[in-house]
């Protein structure tokens, strides 16, 4: 208990900078994934060609490759120009996570564009809306709560993604434990305890926002 | 919680491909007990003329297995760069090789532990002992039972070398780096006791420790212990490559030993410690351990203190 007192701010801390981290990034991959599920769809090569490319090699590669590479890679190169300040935990690590996440949102995005139903487009245009109302005043509109629960299910693992801060040196939640976990082996139960915890307060109320959310959406449409 | 965990673990043993070593030492074990003759790396026969060091209290009667992190490990366990599939080399591995030599009979066997989770291997009995690095601090005193040390340490200061503001100066005291960002890993005795300061911002890594933030004016300075920044800065060992950009400052500061950790709730613990000192006690006085020292620069006159000779 007494453990559990004093790590408490520690962990408070430790959870204030993973909502940062993932608040700043998951905003950035939903931006960043929107332009890229438009590019995707669109049918332009010089458009979809690199919009495809960027989502499959970021698909197929470990998030800890794209984070070392954003670290020391990028800091590397910008250390030449007297740059390597910039590219911080901070900074690398929401590039990073923005980056990975985009490349899913995309999908998400597009599956969302493409679920609904083409019927809704066909009397839109008959109607004599040009594609780009069609797509901002009926498609997109009626994507949205279809596309909330998996977004809400990326946020919930980026939460727990965001624990590959810690490789460089970022602080966040799983670097606060795994250094209480590094002092205190003797006693572990209580920081395990505590992790548990303050990941299901993360967690849960971001799921149980996303819901009602879309229950309103559903309900506005 | 677990998944990050086990996914992190999992991606850094994939990096290595060394994650099967911990089977295979079990399994090596095995196959020894059940008198299979298998070739490990180390294991020098004892002297002749003089009686082995007591073996009792061995998890496995002809292995020693001690608990250790090669991954970054450098200088104390690691692989050398140079010869990737050869045996493990660094000074504890040397240290290893002479006790189990003056067993008989006795082989060493570095498991490889996560440094993080050398604790609980330790409590989960999976090994006999830990030796990397480890202090006697007053959590792990709760635990586990230590050893006569085996080496003197001390904090060492890196900075860069063109930074004007360290020039001609040196550090005594944590205090000196208040309002600066140090780094050090996770876990190191450095980050405790600059924890113990609000006002130094500590950025600690875990596994491996970029010195290149410090070149690249990311931290103002490093704080660990000498031995790291022996074989990453000035370059001492095998496949070290100095870092020409950065200097120890001074002369390391609060000196602190190593010890050998077992687990205290282990009976067989009891029965091995006292070997194990018997044994390090011989190598304080034959010179084996100035020896091994000595070759990687780590000798120094703080060693006299705990009878290194």
């Amino acid at each position: 208990m007494n453990l559990i007192i004093q790590a408490l701010p520690d962990f408070l801390d430790g959870i204030k900078n993973t909502i940062i981290y993932c608040v700043i990034s998951f905003a950035l991959a939903l931006l960043l994934g929107f332009a890229l599920a438009l590019m995707s769809n669109s049918r332009i090569l010089w458009l979809n060609g690199p919009a495809r490319i960027f989502i499959e090699v970021i698909r197929s590669t470990p998030m800890i490759a794209q984070i070392f590479l954003i670290y020391y890679g990028l800091s590397a190169a910008l250390a030449i120009y007297g740059l390597a300040s910039y590219d911080n935990a901070w900074t690398a690590g929401i590039a990073t996570l923005a980056l990975n996440y985009s490349a899913y949102e995309a999908e998400v995005f597009r599956a969302g564009f493409a679920s609904v139903s083409k019927g809704q487009t066909e009397a839109s245009l008959s109607l004599g809306l040009n594609e780009q109302q069609n797509f901002f005043r009926i498609v997109f509109p009626q994507a949205i709560p279809l596309m909330i629960p998996p977004f809400a299910n990326d946020l919930i693992y980026m939460l727990k993604d965001s624990a590959i801060i810690s490789v460089i040196g970022g602080v966040e939640l799983t670097s606060k434990i795994e250094s209480y976990r590094n002092h205190n082996g003797s006693n572990l139960l209580p920081i395990y305890f505590l992790a548990i915890v303050s990941y299901l307060l993360l967690s849960l109320p971001t799921s149980y926002f996303a819901r009602s959310f879309e229950r309103r959406l559903r309900a506005a449409l | 919680m677990s998944y990050e965990m086990n996914r992190r673990t999992l991606l850094k043993r994939a990096g290595q491909a060394g994650g099967l070593l911990t089977v295979a030492g079990g399994l090596e074990a095995l196959l020894a007990a059940c008198g299979g003759n298998v070739s490990t790396a180390g294991g020098v026969a004892a002297t002749p003329g003089t009686t082995p060091v007591s073996n009792a209290g061995l998890k496995s009667p002809n292995f020693l297995q001690w608990g250790s992190d090669y991954v970054s490990g450098a200088p104390y366990v690691f692989q050398d760069p140079a010869n990737p599939n050869g045996p493990l080399v660094g000074f504890e591995v040397e240290i290893a090789t002479a006790i189990a030599g003056l067993m008989g009979g006795v082989k060493q066997k570095q498991v490889e532990v996560t440094y993080g989770n050398l604790e609980q291997a330790l409590q989960a009995n999976q090994i006999d002992m830990v030796m990397n690095g480890w202090e006697k601090t007053e959590d792990r005193q709760k635990t586990e039972l230590f050893s006569d040390p085996y080496y003197r340490y001390g904090q060492q200061v890196i900075v860069r070398k063109d930074d004007a503001r360290f020039t001609g100066k040196s550090i005594t005291d944590v205090k000196q780096m208040e309002g600066l960002t140090v780094g050090t890993g996770a876990g190191y005795r450095a980050e405790t006791l600059m924890k113990a300061d609000p006002k130094i911002n500590v950025k600690s890594y875990d596994g491996n420790i970029a010195f290149s933030d410090l070149v690249q004016k990311k931290l103002d300075a490093f704080f660990l212990d000498l031995p790291i920044a022996a074989y990453y800065i000035t370059g001492t060992g095998p496949g070290a490559t100095p870092i020409p950009e950065l200097i120890l400052l001074g002369k390391p500061i609060y000196p602190d030993d190593y010890f050998i950790g077992f687990n205290m709730k282990n009976p067989d613990a009891a029965k091995l410690l006292p070997g194990i000192n018997d044994a390090l006690a011989r190598l304080k006085k034959d010179g084996t351990l100035k020896k091994i020292y000595t070759k990687w620069q780590l000798m120094n006159d703080q060693q006299a203190e705990i009878g290194v000779m």
